[in-house]
């Protein structure tokens, strides 16, 4: 039995964001009451108004879900997944030129391994669609990748050996990939650390260059966000224990690290590096400390703080724990919480900020919960507690009331 | 059909926990900006609620037995964990502490023994150990286990859950870091008298939905099984509710995703009743209650 002050809303959530030739698009998922979540886009206008929700096809009663997007002369190309666990199957939907979307699912070696999930999207310089993602469900934990020429029909896909137990952080300068991932160093079981990679086209394969162990702070604690070509080296943001840090490379293997400075950044244990970007050829890094986000672009050797706008009743804050940006190189979208769920937007100019338009604010901004349910002498009761959110994921409780019952009837 | 009262506590006070006691129930509320906590006592008879105490800090845990009430109560300004105390009373106006020579970790009670538990971390080892609880002493069990463990975050070893039954108790840890395997749930067995079990601890399967993470809420015993909720991390980053089974303690079946899909989902407790679970959680923006039929 669903009790009192149930809701019925649907459920969005928006997993990535891409730019495209006329806006962004915005892809993820939607959930009606009993019904499974199905992969949705949104598409975005220029002036950052979000269009109706578009479902993209789906065969069966299935859950699926849109995990990473990219549209550009190539065509536009989304990836995820559908089903669940051993079953679930890497899938790409694909924009015709009649802007109707179709389905493929990326191959897999079905006698080495089983259920799939496509994380990361990227297009190489010669045109290669390369899809990033993990295999091994329900566990996701180990590392796919597949690639096409045409990016449409014809796909191959290869099991490099690796373990990536998160959606690796993923980047590309054109002709490699990096790929820094968290896994077993050296195949040793009973510790969890980090491995970096790189891949290149070798003839007609995506070949690893070279894959190694790093512990970019040894005997310190450090949780990598963000991964970018910054046009001569790759640079991991992270949050290390002292606050934000970066980490460059020229080979996209070795790394070296250097906290993060920059004046005005007054900046705690708690803050990090969560996304970086590029705009009109400067790295800018972003920021997050409690919920709240702040910009820096690099000017020479510094950096120096964007000045985003702010109103009196905050800053735009952080939504997930996915980063929800994007750039073509020039304009630059932001998704995050500011009052509701809001799009900032740079156009090489000016900032703009709107708000998200017929989406919620969280999955969940306000949830009515049970916390505990005792039962005496025939007599049951449970606790129910009412909680608010005013940061991403971070509920503020309240005493909703108590349910009591002597005799059960019609739980659901 | 379930009935609702509201439930009016001090203002900004939070619910934390509920107990059957007696005749009627406990319900703990607490209020963070005053570090403050309120027993009350609630009659479903009458639908009302009234304060029988108030205690200083926060009361994590409440458990109860026929003679006695037993509050897990952590002093933030004195340090988080390392200041938790076991406070014991048997009208549940009084409490006075019990020196128990350790920082409890977690309560748990089948309604007749009630047990705390403990953990210590030193580098890359712990120690654990459980003790009944009879009034105002402690009777530890016979043995107290060491276990390797390593990158244990900070909070991971303050939130563990306890089942306890006639021949022993069963200890999980909550798994929750970026990656499954630096801490995917693991469970403990630890027998009253000395026995074959108690080897060490193990790690317990993951959500069926691909669980990135995972996090036990609560464990019982059903009268031929053990029976943990929580929830799972599933590939969106929410959460699934998920149920897990054991016939021992030590070899967990997969994970049963009770509720799954986009959106939050997370079960927090679970009775046991004439052979019915009753689980309560949230799905979405939902309070539920699942029962779960034999």
């Amino acid at each position: 039995m669903t009790v009192p002050h149930a809701q019925q809303d649907s459920e969005q959530a928006i997993h990535a964001l891409t730019t495209t030739s006329d806006g962004w698009l915005a892809v993820g998922s939607m959930t009606e009451a009993g019904v499974p979540g199905h992969s949705t886009v949104w598409g975005v206008s220029m002036d950052g108004a979000f269009g109706p929700a578009t479902p993209l096809p789906t065969p069966g009663d299935v859950p699926s879900v849109a995990r990473d997007a990219i549209s550009d002369a190539s065509g536009t190309i989304v990836v995820g997944s559908r089903g669940g666990g051993r079953e679930s199957i890497a899938t790409a939907w694909l924009l015709g030129v009649d802007l109707a979307w179709s389905m493929i699912d990326l191959p897999l070696d079905l006698a080495r391994t089983y259920g799939a999930i496509a994380d990361r999207v990227l297009r190489l310089a010669d045109g290669t669609t390369v899809v990033i993602g993990r295999d091994n469900g329900p566990f996701y934990s180990d590392l796919v990748l597949w690639w096409s020429a045409d990016g449409v029909a014809s796909w191959t896909s290869s099991l490099p050996g690796m373990k990536s137990f998160l959606e690796p952080l993923v980047a590309t300068d054109g002709t490699r990939v990096a790929l820094f991932v968290r896994s077993y160093p050296n195949g040793v079981t009973n510790y969890a650390g980090h491995e970096t990679a790189v891949f290149a086209m070798q003839g007609a394969d995506l070949a690893a260059l070279e894959i190694q162990a790093v512990d970019l702070a040894p005997d310190r604690r450090y949780w990598p966000h963000a991964l970018l070509w910054d046009g001569t080296q790759f640079v991991v943001g992270m949050q290390l224990d002292v606050g934000p840090a970066v980490a460059t490379s020229t080979d996209g293997v070795n790394y070296s690290v250097t906290e993060f400075t920059a004046p005005g950044l007054d900046s705690t244990a708690g803050a990090g590096v969560v996304g970086m970007t590029m705009l009109d050829g400067s790295l800018v890094v972003e920021i997050e400390e409690q919920a709240t986000l702040s910009l820096f672009r690099r000017d020479g050797e510094q950096f120096t703080a964007l000045d985003v706008p702010h109103t009196p009743s905050g800053s735009l804050g952080y939504l997930d724990y996915r980063r929800l940006s994007a750039s073509d190189g020039h304009r630059f979208a932001y998704v995050g919480d500011w009052d509701g769920l809001t799009m900032l937007r740079w156009d090489g100019a000016a900032w703009t900020i709107g708000p998200v338009l017929g989406l919620s604010v969280f999955r969940n901004s306000a949830r009515l919960e049970v916390r505990t349910i005792v039962s005496a002498a025939g007599s049951d009761l449970a606790l129910l507690s009412e909680g608010y959110t005013n940061a991403p994921g971070v509920f503020v409780d309240r005493p909703a009331g108590l349910l009591s019952t002597h005799r059960i009837a019609g739980v659901a | 059909m379930w009935r609702e009262y509201t439930f009016a506590l001090a203002d900004l006070s939070t619910p934390v926990t509920i107990a059957a006691w007696r005749d009627a129930f406990v319900v703990i509320g607490h209020d963070y900006n005053l570090n403050r906590s309120t027993v009350f006592r609630f009659d479903p008879a009458t639908g009302e609620a009234t304060t029988m105490t108030e205690l200083g800090g926060y009361v994590g845990a409440i458990i109860t037995t026929a003679d006695h009430l037993y509050a897990h109560v952590f002093d933030r300004a004195g340090g988080a964990w390392d200041a938790s105390r076991l406070w014991q009373s048997s009208d549940g106006e009084t409490f006075s502490p019990i020196d128990l020579g350790f920082a409890p970790r977690a309560l748990c009670t089948d309604g007749t023994t009630a047990v705390v538990e403990w953990m210590t971390s030193d580098g890359g080892s712990s120690t654990m150990g459980v003790a009944k609880i009879e009034g105002a002493a402690v009777v530890p069990a016979e043995e107290s286990f060491e276990f390797e463990t390593y990158q244990v975050e900070p909070q991971q070893d303050q939130l563990m859950r306890c089942g306890v039954n006639t021949t022993g108790v069963v200890t999980t840890l909550r798994g929750y870091d970026q990656a499954i395997a630096d801490l995917s749930p693991q469970s403990r067995v630890t027998p009253w008298n000395a026995g074959p079990i108690g080897i060490g601890a193990l790690v317990m399967p993951v959500s069926p939905l691909g669980a990135w993470k995972s996090d036990i809420r609560a464990i019982t015993w059903n009268g031929h099984e053990w029976i943990a909720v929580g929830a799972g991390g599933d590939v969106e980053s929410a959460w699934d509710a998920l149920v897990w089974k054991s016939a021992d303690g030590i070899i967990w079946e997969p994970a049963i995703t009770l509720a799954g899909g986009p959106g939050n989902q997370t079960a927090n407790s679970i009775v046991i009743r004439n052979g019915e679970m009753l689980i309560g959680g949230f799905g979405g923006q939902q309070a539920i209650v699942w029962r779960l039929t034999a």
